[in-house]
């Protein structure tokens, strides 16, 4: 793509470098002043200042030597809590793991390092990613940057929240059923899900695990992009991550629109789809409409129960994935208990949260002989069933097009105790976590976000079409 | 009334690969202080993936096929979730549904190899993590957790053991498969080797009765003795008239009795799903053919082979059940030596030798060397008894056969003119005339006093054979003594 068309935020950053403009250690003090003013936000939990003022002189060094840069060096970046980093307290935002340092790097993390990133901060989530809202956090809730007293969504609510008030070019957030969508939309900001194995898990603390994604959160589709270039690939420790040309991230340019279609799921204007989102989206639809893409609405087979089948799924793998966190091994003992039964007890019911106990109860139980059957399994062929109507939907149309929540950025405290209504806001996301497929959230501003979704693996023609869109409907600020 | 027994075994089998199933820890974990042996995958911290080993993979392909089993063209790993200190995630990576291997079954041979065997039919062989180990002291608990993650075999039999010797001769037989195959090293005291008993007793015209898991022995022996003990306690039990009660018992081994461990209503529900983190594994018709193409020779295969060579049932059944001794046999049979002679020698002295020298050390013998002494036996050139010494030399400071034979004066001198001279010599000493009068008289025994002159004159080192011969020949040449 051509600089002069380029809305990159890092590449923005890398040409004050380059230019002399700034050196890496004013851009790190303007960074760590605009993390600080946000402070009110809950959304950062820790700044490593101190390393990163050494990783900012060795940048400038490099930069007076005149030696060749590496493409991220110089980007500030923020990580979800639950993306395990060597020797940063990385508890997930659980009392379960309070103080727990891992004693590795997540790939992920690695991955951006190497290109050249430092991981400037980590970053509040909702308890082990379960929330839509942020507010189930040991640190306490995450509050909405752009729309004050509503939610940032959840659970890359930090993540989100940093980058939508403008702290942070770029932070890595986790999305099992929309967490790094939803929240985008409610922060005004671009979320990309990549296709399932695209990133690898290594290092993130599972939720459901057949589900779970990595990807980036920006304020455009060319930063996911480059973002991408160093998060995805082969990783030999995660058996589940995909053997992917990288290259593919490298070139956005020449996505004609004229000509394109994309599909919208009819279930979309069912009960439920609030009349601003509504609004919100058809005004985008005509936009594009304009542009020369072909809009149609279609029945997707089955995804009407998409919802259902998530949280079966989810909840099933999540009790399994949380089983581990006893205080045995890592985490503090949080009680002193009398025999080794009531240590589990009396830990886990002191050290995980509400919902995260919600969710490990529903699980246990849709595990258990004699429910397996009509719960686990009945939702894997369902799971099958709605992945097969999205390929063939997929098979022609260039993509699917939907908002991102049906509802806008409530307020906080608002859905707290109705835990199914809270679960209504990510109706439109956890489908393509069921399907495994690539989907991203552009702003439309108000809260309200416009998601693409494309087929298995195309994650970045999906990042074509999203840029060439993104064009379309004119950056949010 | 007579009651009958039907029992199954089911056995885990730690592999010896280098590394562990789902990381790269080494497995070479003994003798090492706790907790040394481990890293964040194996110690489940949060966020890690299990990644198969191959060699596992391909171990346990070669043990179902070896085992008759059949494999399927897709497998996969399921979770099976407890709580317990020893499991680190609060599940073991396992296989549920679609184990590695299925329906197979092993011939065992309760009364000897040449007697009639019976086939002991498998019902599964999957792949799976050890978990850790708790150690207790008077004040604490603690976890060594360097063998959670060892990879393990559970092999499942169908009830189709009847009684104590073919539980035994099954155990026997499985372990020298594995031993055989080299993936394990099946050794019941370190825990490389363990088994559990599902037992159960009926009337013969009665359906199957109520079965019984016995856990905890640790010993082939042990396995009998509980399995006896456990017939004996259900058809007292059915007897006076009571139920047995589904359940789980431990045996214990110095009191030679079983007792309650759990019954029925406290068995776990282990909640199986199948694993994410695994991709299901792919296995082609292809790569089943060529693992079963390298299967080395198996145990019955080689007792066939041993006995078309010639060597008598029992020397087969020893040497096809010692592994550590068949490369002798292998080798003097390979060097051509005589059939009879290499079964006796590695079997009566070899073994006898290893046995009763305190400081012998097979590893001290060179196949080659062994061979090399046989050859000199054969050639004359070393007496029964001077292999004998020059082995019990050999095992225990090793070096060549011949420098030993040669250090140790035990080459026969096979030479008739050098043993001729001898036996003139003899003939003509003074001290030979009472021998000579007695063979006059026909006394025909008296020729071994003349025998051991010679043998005497030489050291020892004449072979009696030639100094027999040639004494006859002299006699009759020069005294016209026939014998």
């Amino acid at each position: 793509m051509s600089q002069s068309r380029s809305r990159s935020r890092i590449l923005n950053v890398r040409n004050r470098l380059l230019s002399g403009e700034s050196s890496c250690e004013t851009i790190l003090k303007e960074t760590l002043s605009r993390l600080k003013a946000c402070n009110s936000l809950n959304a950062v939990l820790k700044i490593r200042e101190e390393e990163a003022f050494s990783y900012a002189r060795s940048i400038d060094k490099k930069i007076a030597q005149k030696q060749d840069l590496n493409p991220m060096d110089g980007l500030f970046f923020g990580v979800k809590e639950n993306l395990v980093q060597h020797s940063v307290e990385t508890c997930a935002s659980s009392a379960i793991l309070k103080g727990f340092h891992s004693l590795y790097d997540a790939t992920c993390v690695q991955g951006m390092v190497k290109g050249g990133a430092f991981p400037v901060a980590t970053l509040n989530m909702d308890e082990f990613a379960m929330g839509s809202s942020n507010e189930n956090s040991v640190h306490g809730p995450v509050e909405n940057p752009v729309y004050p007293g509503k939610v940032p969504g959840g659970s890359s609510g930090g993540s989100c929240s940093v980058v939508g008030s403008g702290a942070l070019d770029l932070s890595l957030g986790s999305d099992t059923g929309g967490s790094i969508r939803q929240p985008g939309a409610y922060c005004d900001v671009v979320g990309f899900k990549p296709s399932y194995g695209m990133v690898s898990r290594y290092g993130l603390m599972a939720f459901a695990s057949s589900l779970d994604q990595v990807g980036p959160i920006t304020r455009t589709v060319e930063d996911a992009a480059l973002a991408m270039r160093f998060l995805s690939g082969k990783d030999a420790r995660d058996a589940t991550s995909l053997d992917w040309n990288e290259s593919g991230f490298d070139s956005l340019g020449g996505c004609e629109l004229q000509g394109k279609s994309l599909a919208v799921p009819d279930f979309v204007f069912l009960d439920g789809l609030e009349e601003a989102v509504k609004t919100r989206f058809e005004l985008s639809c005509e936009k594009l409409k304009e542009a020369g893409i072909r809009i149609e609405t279609v029945k997707v087979k089955n995804i009407e129960y998409s919802l259902q089948t998530y949280y079966l799924i989810a909840c099933a793998e999540a009790s399994s994935n949380l089983a581990r966190y006893d205080t045995i091994r890592y985490g503090k003992s949080l009680c002193e208990a009398e025999d080794l039964i009531h240590h589990y007890t009396q830990n886990r019911e002191k050290g995980l949260g509400k919902e995260v106990k919600r969710r490990i109860l529903l699980g246990t139980y849709i595990l258990s002989e004699g429910y397996y059957d009509a719960y686990y399994l009945k939702a894997q062929k369902v799971r099958n069933l709605i992945k097969q109507s999205l390929e063939e939907v997929l098979s022609s149309f260039d993509g699917i097009l939907l908002p991102t929540s049906p509802v806008l950025p409530f307020d906080v405290g608002s859905r707290l105790n109705d835990p199914m209504k809270m679960y209504l806001s990510d109706l439109f996301t956890v489908p393509a976590n069921l399907a495994g497929i690539p989907a991203i959230s552009l702003p439309l501003g108000s809260g309200v976000g416009l998601q693409l979704m494309s087929s298995f693996g195309s994650d970045s023609e999906l990042l074509s079409l999203a840029w060439a869109v993104e064009s379309v409907l004119g950056e949010q600020e | 009334m007579s009651y009958q027994a039907v029992a199954g075994l089911e056995v885990h089998v730690q592999l010896n690969t280098k590394t562990k199933i789902f990381c790269s820890c080494s497995t070479d974990y003994s003798g090492a202080q706790p907790n040394t042996h481990v890293c964040p995958v194996c110690l489940g911290h949060p966020g890690v993936m299990p990644v198969l080993n191959k060699s596992v993979f391909e171990a346990a392909l070669r043990t179902c096929l070896a085992l008759n089993c059949k494999v399927p063209c897709v497998s996969k790993f399921d979770r099976k979730h407890y709580f317990y200190p020893d499991l680190c995630k609060a599940y073991q990576i396992s296989q549920y549904d679609l184990p590695i291997g299925s329906n197979g079954g092993l011939w065992i041979y309760p009364e000897g190899l040449d007697k009639e065997g019976r086939f002991i039919r498998i019902n599964r062989i999957h792949m799976e993590e050890d978990a850790g180990k708790l150690v207790h002291t008077s004040s604490h608990s603690g976890v060594d957790y360097n063998r959670a993650g060892i990879p393990l075999l559970e092999i499942v039999t169908e009830p189709d053991i009847k009684n104590s010797a073919e539980a035994k001769a099954y155990l026997q037989a499985l372990r020298q498969v594995l031993l055989y195959l080299q993936v394990s090293d099946c050794d019941m005291e370190n825990g490389s080797l363990r088994c559990d008993l599902n037992v159960s007793v009926h009337q013969p015209s009665e359906p199957l009765g109520t079965r019984v898991e016995v856990k905890n022995m640790n010993s082939f022996r042990s396995v009998s003795k509980a399995m006896e003990y456990e017939i004996d306690r259900q058809i007292h039990t059915l007897e006076n008239g009571e139920k047995i009660i589904q359940c789980t018992r431990l045996w214990d081994d110095d009191r030679e009795e079983t007792r309650m461990m759990r019954s029925k209503e406290d068995a776990q529900d282990y909640r199986y799903f199948p694993e994410p983190d695994l991709p299901p594994l792919s296995i082609s018709s292809e790569k089943i053919q060529k693992v079963r193409q390298d299967l080395p020779e198996l145990p019955r295969e080689r007792y066939e082979r041993y006995m078309k060579e010639g060597l008598s049932a029992y020397q087969a059944e020893i040497l096809s059940s010692r592994l550590d001794l068949a490369p002798y046999y292998e080798d003097a049979f390979g060097q051509k030596t005589g059939v009879k002679l290499s079964g006796n020698f590695v079997i009566t002295e070899l073994a006898g030798a290893l046995k009763n020298l305190e400081s012998a050390n097979l590893k001290l013998l060179e196949t080659k060397e062994f061979s090399a002494l046989l050859k000199l036996v054969e050639d004359g050139k070393v007496s029964q008894n001077g292999a004998k010494e020059a082995l019990g030399e050999l095992l225990t400071s090793g070096g060549s056969a011949l420098e030993v034979v040669e250090r140790k004066n035990l080459l026969q001198i096979s030479d008739d003119s050098a043993i001729e001279a001898m036996v003139l010599e003899v003939l003509e000493a003074d001290s030979s005339a009472k021998a000579l009068a007695d063979l006059r008289e026909g006394k025909g025994k008296a020729i071994g006093a003349l025998v051991g002159q010679v043998m005497k004159k030489s050291k020892g080192q004449a072979n009696p054979k030639v100094v027999n011969h040639l004494l006859r020949d002299l006699l009759s040449k020069n005294y016209g003594i026939e014998l």
